[in-house]
């Protein structure tokens, strides 16, 4: 099958409101071919192949404009009254030149039914390129705007989707079923136009904390100081810079401070040291759901998890929380000869405020996302039509893997940047619930 | 048993569709806002363009306190030994030791340049183009179908002028040479700039300030009708002998100085019991001695100063004469005891500037800003104006330009002293070189505390009046200071306090860090010490 759709949007100026999107697609069911008639083993088997392109024109309305905004002043003697005013206050410059961003994927799917749907097996694989990708990119505070909206560069993403579900047991009392999943997605940033990388919108409020888009690493990647635990005493710092070393960043070479790598090797602890630690797209992301039930009494439970991919904790540059929590001060430097473990900071010294693999956390994670345990009654006897008892209880299982010293390693911070995921701060924790119920139906 | 030959089931449809419809309904234009390229019209557009750039320079005054008050020898942090990451910015300012990536300082910068873009976004349209080989502002001859009247036209732009050098002069004092910026920048344009020398910050300065002379309206002030609040020729001749002074031009700041003083119809308030307190008065804005002010509004229309949230103390402490607004506030800005003690205790100056809470041991004594300090309603929605010049300080700035004790410069340190004193100056503690320019800037420091002038002043006087040296006087301030700043844990010493004025960051503000960072197709060069 094949379509061609063109879309327009008011999102966009003259001569750049339309999009073209063409699709194509295909499917083989193997199985209803002659030569595969006589395996019953078989139930489905299938090949399937997409090629289409989708758009993008997620962003907020009149980017397209320099539009003034409403700013009021006040005239006349005395306390005045309101003039009419209007001045140009977007935070957010303008870009006549932006369009669609375009998303050309292909997808190769896979299904197989096998032993009269006791095993279903789906695997599809994708690789995809967007071209003009709607980015929002720092700018020059002097342009009087902190970013401005482009469709800056070019990104492939590709991956794949296994999913695996079985019937392990099936009979009049007792039936036994298992679902799994596992998904990869790997993203990377092809071009930039003629820039090398982009930098996102400060996050938080936090000045020196911006992520960074940078050619040939997924769209986001983590950009700062890396560290080598903390400088014990004044000895090894004047050691130190005996051989050389100086820094020109506040608060730095002091004892109990973080000690930040010289990366480039100049002996010069500056911007120019710092590099990429990390990017919050995890290696796999997986879930497993068991379905029981004997007679008249069912459990079901899922299991879930993420494996590889980081967060910035921005709890660990924020003294009330660090204050409060042993987590991230149990064992911080106290003294040359009380040095903690050697990696956590006193909690004043050092460059506490910029943005520092400390502040770089593994988001692995697993959990029981949901256990239930159901009984129905014989409800006719009792002239119901269901009576039913259940308990159901989520995340009562939760492990974080050991670097993780926050409450809720699900939690990121909402902004309106695609460059600024992978934050978090002030997290509301996990909750556990524990759900008793009864269900009457007449 | 199938005997068919295998046809190949593989299908494929085709179906195209296209979905086009009339592509006019899709031209939305903004009904709400017009935008920047299409606005300037007809001659009301302007007016509107105007009192938009007006509107912008209240942004800056939430941060100025921090890099001007803070950085002087005015005020501090009374609640010294925090952790509170807010107060540990003061704290930093407060000892020179702000980072590049302080909110203050890139806000401060972010305000301005925003408020600079409206600005020459409407100068571009006025045709008002800066000759940056003359020094001058030039006007383009206009078609004929422009909406306004030659005269008309320069009122405009000389305001809009005086607005951008007001800028540009907060900007070169605090950051020295920025960029310089004479029409609206695209992000793709801006990262092709380098930051521009102080002198020709201050020759772009210059040629706006006498367009401003030049153009502004020149009626003299008259409390009934008044200017409006608009900038005057008054208010930019001021503003120009102050950039003289800065740069230690003194001869071309006094003819300007005399002006002021001979024809503005500005003048002191002195009637009533209390003058000084009536100037910074919510129910007598734009009196006699304001030369130019920013214009604040309570009533919930957004247009309000948050300086009276910020100022006042946190929680109710019952001191006399200090109010507590209506929302959260910050109890930030808090006059040194060294100010305090600084005034003769007869001195109303003192009594209105400064709110007390006593105690003992004298140490532990709080103060807090009464200037600016005012009921509000709601958060942030202040009506007190920001004086930016006032007709005490044109006296004082004569006083400045002339630099030696003579009859008239005498009289007007009088008048300005002997308005808030009861014991006058006499004659004889000022006819020293090094007591007339002690008096001279004591008299500013009490007169303008917590007007955002000492940084700025201090700075000035090494070159207009020498015995007055910011380095000797900050230091001489952090020794006075030092059992404020050495009693809590993890403190400063007196002479780390001291050394602070020999760090090369004493000179200068840094540029902010965002800038440095988002530009890396044409690497800004940040100031010394950074």
């Amino acid at each position: 099958m094949a379509s061609y759709r063109t879309d327009g949007s008011s999102l966009f100026g003259v001569g750049n409101k339309w999009g073209g999107f063409p699709a194509v697609s295909a499917g083989w069911v193997v199985s209803k071919e002659n030569f595969l008639a006589n395996v019953t083993a078989i139930n489905r088997l299938a090949l399937r192949a997409s090629y289409g392109a989708v758009g993008n024109n997620g962003i907020d309305s009149f980017l397209y404009q320099s539009t003034l905004n409403s700013s009021n002043y006040v005239s006349g003697i005395g306390n005045g009254t309101v003039s009419t005013g209007l001045a140009n206050l977007a935070s957010v410059y303008s870009n006549k030149d932006i369009t669609w961003e375009r998303t050309f994927s292909t997808n190769l799917g896979f299904d197989l039914s096998l032993f009269k749907s006791r095993l279903n097996l789906n695997i599809d694989v994708f690789n995809s390129n967007t071209e003009k990708l709607l980015l929002e990119n720092s700018a020059l505070l002097i342009t009087g705007s902190s970013s401005i909206i482009t469709n800056a560069g070019s990104m492939n993403n590709r991956g794949f989707e296994v999913e695996l579900s079985t019937v392990n047991v099936k009979t009049k009392d007792f039936t036994w079923s298992t679902d799994f999943n596992i998904s990869q997605a790997k993203n990377k940033i092809t071009e930039l136009g003629d820039k090398t990388s982009l930098i996102s919108p400060t996050i938080d409020g936090r000045n020196g904390l911006n992520n960074y888009a940078i050619v040939g690493q997924p769209l986001i990647s983590y950009f700062g100081y890396k560290t080598d635990g903390v400088w014990n005493s004044t000895a090894d710092i004047n050691a130190a810079k005996l051989n050389g070393l100086t820094s020109t960043l506040t608060g730095d070479l002091v004892e109990g401070g973080l000690k930040i790598v010289d990366t480039n090797g100049d002996k010069v602890i500056d911007t120019k040291d710092r590099v990429i630690l990390g990017n919050p797209y995890p290696d796999f992301t997986w879930g497993i759901t068991n379905n029981l039930r004997y007679k008249n009494l069912d459990l079901n439970f899922t299991l879930q998890g993420v494996v590889g991919g980081e967060l910035i904790n921005g709890d660990v540059n924020y003294n009330e929380i660090k204050e409060r929590v042993t987590n991230y001060m149990g064992n911080r430097w106290v003294s040359p000869s009380n040095p903690g473990d050697g990696k956590t900071p006193y909690l004043t010294n050092g460059v506490n405020p910029l943005f520092t693999d400390a502040a770089v956390e593994d988001a692995t994670y697993f959990t029981l996302r949901e256990v239930a345990l159901g009984y129905s009654f014989d409800a006719s006897k009792l002239k119901l039509s269901t009576l039913r008892l259940s308990l159901t209880g989520q995340n009562l299982f939760f492990v974080n893997n050991k670097d993780y010293r926050g409450i809720n390693i699900e939690a990121r911070t909402a902004t309106s940047s695609a460059l600024t995921d992978g934050y978090q701060r002030g997290a509301f924790p996990i909750q556990k619930t524990v759900l008793f119920g009864v269900e009457i139906g007449f | 048993m199938k005997t068919y030959n295998k046809i190949n089931k593989l299908f494929i449809l085709f179906s195209i569709f296209s979905l086009a419809s009339c592509s006019d309904n899709l031209d939305v234009d903004n009904v709400n806002t017009p935008t920047q390229d299409a606005f300037y019209k007809s001659a009301s557009d302007f007016t509107v363009g105007l009192n938009g750039c007006y509107s912008t320079l209240r942004a800056p005054i939430a941060y100025e306190w921090m890099l001007t008050e803070v950085r002087s020898d005015n005020t501090y942090l009374n609640n010294y030994g925090t952790t509170n990451p807010q107060n540990l910015q003061i704290i930093s300012n407060d000892v020179f030791e702000a980072p590049s990536f302080d909110l203050f300082i890139e806000q401060y910068w972010a305000t301005t340049y925003t408020s600079i873009r409206s600005i020459n976004g409407l100068t571009d349209a006025l045709g008002a183009t800066y000759n940056q080989s003359t020094g001058t502002i030039d006007y383009a001859a206009t078609a004929a179908t422009f909406p306004l009247s030659t005269a008309e036209r320069k009122r405009i732009a000389g305001e809009a002028s005086f607005m951008r050098a007001y800028h540009y002069f907060n900007l070169v004092r605090t950051y020295g040479g920025v960029f310089l910026l004479d029409k609206i920048v695209t992000p793709d344009e801006a990262l092709l700039l380098s930051r521009s020398t102080s002198a020709d910050i201050y020759k772009f300065i210059i040629a706006d300030l006498k367009n401003a002379k030049d153009n502004c309206t020149t009626a003299k002030y008259l409390a009934t009708a008044g200017t409006g609040g608009a900038a005057t020729k008054w208010a930019a001749e001021a503003l120009l002998a102050k950039v003289y002074l800065t740069l230690g031009q003194k001869t071309d700041a006094i003819p300007l100085l005399t002006d002021v003083i001979s024809a503005s119809g500005h003048s002191l308030i002195t009637a009533g019991t209390t003058p000084y307190a009536d100037v910074f008065s919510a129910t007598n804005e734009l009196n006699a001695e304001i030369l130019f002010a920013i214009r604040f509004k309570s009533g919930s229309l957004g247009y309000g100063s948050s300086l009276s949230n910020l100022f006042s103390s946190t929680t109710d402490q019952k001191i006399t004469g200090l109010v507590y607004p209506t929302g959260t506030r910050g109890g930030y800005n808090n006059p040194t005891p060294e100010l305090y003690t600084s005034y003769a205790t007869n001195d109303t100056r003192r009594t209105f500037n400064i709110k007390t809470k006593t105690a003992t041991p004298a140490s532990s004594q709080l103060f807090w800003s009464g200037k600016h300090n005012i009921a509000v309603a709601s958060l942030n929605d202040s009506e007190l104006d920001c004086p930016v010049l006032r007709y005490s300080d044109v006296l004082l700035m004569y006083c400045e330009a002339v630099g030696v004790y003579n009859t008239t410069t005498f009289a007007y340190l009088t008048q300005v002293h002997n308005r808030s004193v009861p014991t006058a100056i006499t004659a004889a503690s000022v006819s020293t070189q090094a007591t007339y320019e002690k008096a001279v800037a004591n008299e500013r420091r009490w007169e303008f505390a917590m007007e955002n002038q000492r940084w700025f002043d201090l700075l000035r006087f090494t070159t207009t009046m020498p015995t007055v040296n910011a380095k000797a006087v900050m230091k001489s301030h952090f020794a006075l200071m030092s059992t404020y700043y050495t009693q809590f844990n993890n403190p400063y010493t007196t002479a780390q306090l001291e050394a602070k004025v020999d760090n090369p960051k004493f000179d200068l503000s840094p540029i902010p860090n965002v800038e440095i960072v988002t530009n890396t197709k044409n690497p800004i060069t940040q100031n010394t010490g950074y």
